[in-house]
């Protein structure tokens, strides 16, 4: 036992007072970590990007979308008090050309852009009493007003504004202080973390500001790590878990954006109440808006009938060849 | 089973496979409702060779290669006549039946015929209860499928489709009927040479 040898060392030598002290010091780090949480947060809000606090909100007008509609996607902004987003420019890019490339070839969707992150920036509020905001200082208004001249830019009809917000957990355990104080801090796993990520789709018709369907994803990541490989593992779990919820996010705004099309084709964006919508073809004219883009693809039954036919050829084939 | 070469199947899927690795070209094919209306009578034929996703064209073409290879090397002229007929039939039904479709994209169609058409080849000149049975039940597995699907509306086992796209029944089942009669048509032809098992006398 480790324990054991060191009530064996003599207490009078220096070598066993030092050691008793970095012993000690040891605990009290072990006891200070065992009760600490750490935590991480990365999170962008489209909400607060497009109805920001002290602007008044406008309501949204009638929608009229000519198809094929031109989609932009971004990420909603990220107010600088966020400072600890791990979550990179890179890594967004990456993520957003993914959901891009989930939504071309979609029925009524001509072209899909990504707008790279950092074009969009959080609106500042309404200086007290009214006024210009300073030189240099963020657009003031809500971010309506900057998505249209994004519009402009890049010629887009709608905006897919992805919000994110990932906690990261960290707490040490008992099997984390047993071997920071005895052993070392990263031969054996003993810290337990887990990562949870939401991800949020909003798309908006620019020019009406009306909200025509939203769809989210998530994930959870658990794992245990040496305390030493922490910020390492917390790293990997951030980009795992973005990932992760990403692909959930995709296949919920496929599910999300058909029941738009069906929704719309009844004459309104979400029902009773909400604003009304209008489908227009390339020639202006009103689509028919019952059409729906078909596909033949095999499935797990057709291969499985397959695998069986293929196995019936191959018995039938051996029967004939030994009665021959 | 002889060994002749699947040419019919395994030009289908070079083309369809070579289509899949060049991006472009994909529009020009693909069922276009207002394009077929507007003269494109192309496009429902074509549009067995383009997909919507790499994941659907392997799944599709490795389907329609085993089908077809089986099938052509114990009767090429009843894969032939399957394919044709399931073909024609899918077109048919894909421009004329309710609800309409704005797009189609896929090869199971003719992996449907060439389906149905070797479950029916297997029964008829099986040897054994045990494939006749097997080749029933692959039928009837097929039927099942399609038929809740088009009862309910919702894909079976089908894996991600490219939002608003959806699979289409239909498809499958005219791809299967066209496939039997095609089959049958081969069969029963006076012309039609025994080729394989099912024509061999035992």
């Amino acid at each position: 036992m480790r324990s054991h040898r060191f009530e064996r060392s003599r207490p009078s030598s220096p070598a066993s007072v030092a050691a008793t002290a970095v012993l000690a010091v040891a605990v009290v780090l072990a006891a200070t970590a065992c009760g600490t949480t750490r935590q991480f947060q990365a999170r962008s809000s489209a909400l607060e990007y497009l109805y920001p606090r002290g602007v008044d909100a406008r309501p949204p007008a009638d929608v009229t979308l000519r198809l094929p509609v031109r989609v932009g996607v971004a990420f909603a902004p990220v107010r600088p008090a966020y400072y600890q987003d791990r979550f990179t420019a890179s890594q967004k890019q990456v993520l957003l050309e993914r959901v891009a490339a989930a939504f071309r070839g979609g029925q009524g969707i001509g072209s899909v852009e990504v707008i790279p992150p950092g074009y969009l920036t959080l609106p500042s509020a309404p200086p007290p009493g009214g006024g210009a905001p300073a030189g240099g200082a963020p657009p003031e208004g809500d971010g309506f007003v900057e998505l249209d001249r994004v519009k402009a830019a890049f010629g887009i009809d709608l905006v897919a504004l992805i919000s994110y917000d990932q906690m990261q957990f960290s707490e040490t355990g008992r099997s984390s202080w047993a071997y920071w104080t005895i052993v070392g801090a990263y031969v054996i796993k003993g810290e337990k973390n887990e990562t949870r990520t939401l991800m949020d789709a909003v798309v908006y018709d620019v020019p009406s500001r009306a909200l025509l369907f939203h769809a989210s994803g998530n994930s959870t990541v658990a794992a245990a790590a040496t305390p030493i490989d922490v910020d390492r593992v917390l790293r990997q779990h951030s980009e795992e878990g973005f990932e992760t919820a990403t692909t959930d996010l995709i296949a919920n705004l496929g599910t999300a954006l058909g029941q738009f099309q069906q929704q719309a084709a009844t004459g309104t964006v979400r029902g009773p109440g909400t604003p009304a919508v209008a489908m227009l073809g390339p020639d202006g004219l009103p689509t028919q808006g019952d059409g729906t883009d078909g596909s033949g693809a095999v499935g797990a039954v057709e291969l499985a009938g397959a695998a069986l036919l293929l196995y019936l050829a191959l018995r039938e084939r051996r029967v004939a060849a030994q009665r021959r | 089973m002889t060994r002749r070469v699947p040419w019919v199947t395994l030009v289908f899927v070079a083309a369809a496979a070579v289509r899949a690795l060049v991006p472009a070209g994909a529009a020009a094919l693909e069922y276009d409702r207002a394009a077929v209306a507007a003269g494109d009578f192309w496009r429902p034929f074509t549009s067995q060779l383009v997909h919507w996703s790499g994941r659907m064209a392997v799944a599709d073409l490795g389907t329609v290669l085993v089908l077809g290879t089986l099938l052509e090397r114990r009767s090429r002229r009843a894969a032939l006549l399957a394919i044709a007929c399931g073909l024609a039939l899918a077109a048919a039904g894909l421009h004329w039946l309710p609800p309409p479709v704005t797009r189609y994209r896929g090869s199971s169609t003719v992996a449907s015929a060439l389906y149905v058409a070797l479950a029916l080849d297997l029964g008829r000149g099986a040897r054994s209860a045990a494939v006749r049975g097997g080749a029933l039940l692959a039928v009837a597995g097929l039927l099942a499928k399609t038929g809740f699907e088009a009862a309910t509306g919702r894909a079976l086992f089908a894996g991600p489709m490219p939002p608003g796209v959806e699979v289409l029944p239909r498809a499958h089942l005219l791809g299967g009927l066209g496939g039997a009669i095609g089959w049958l048509l081969g069969v029963s032809a006076p012309c039609a040479a025994p080729s394989g098992p099912s024509w061999r006398s035992s």
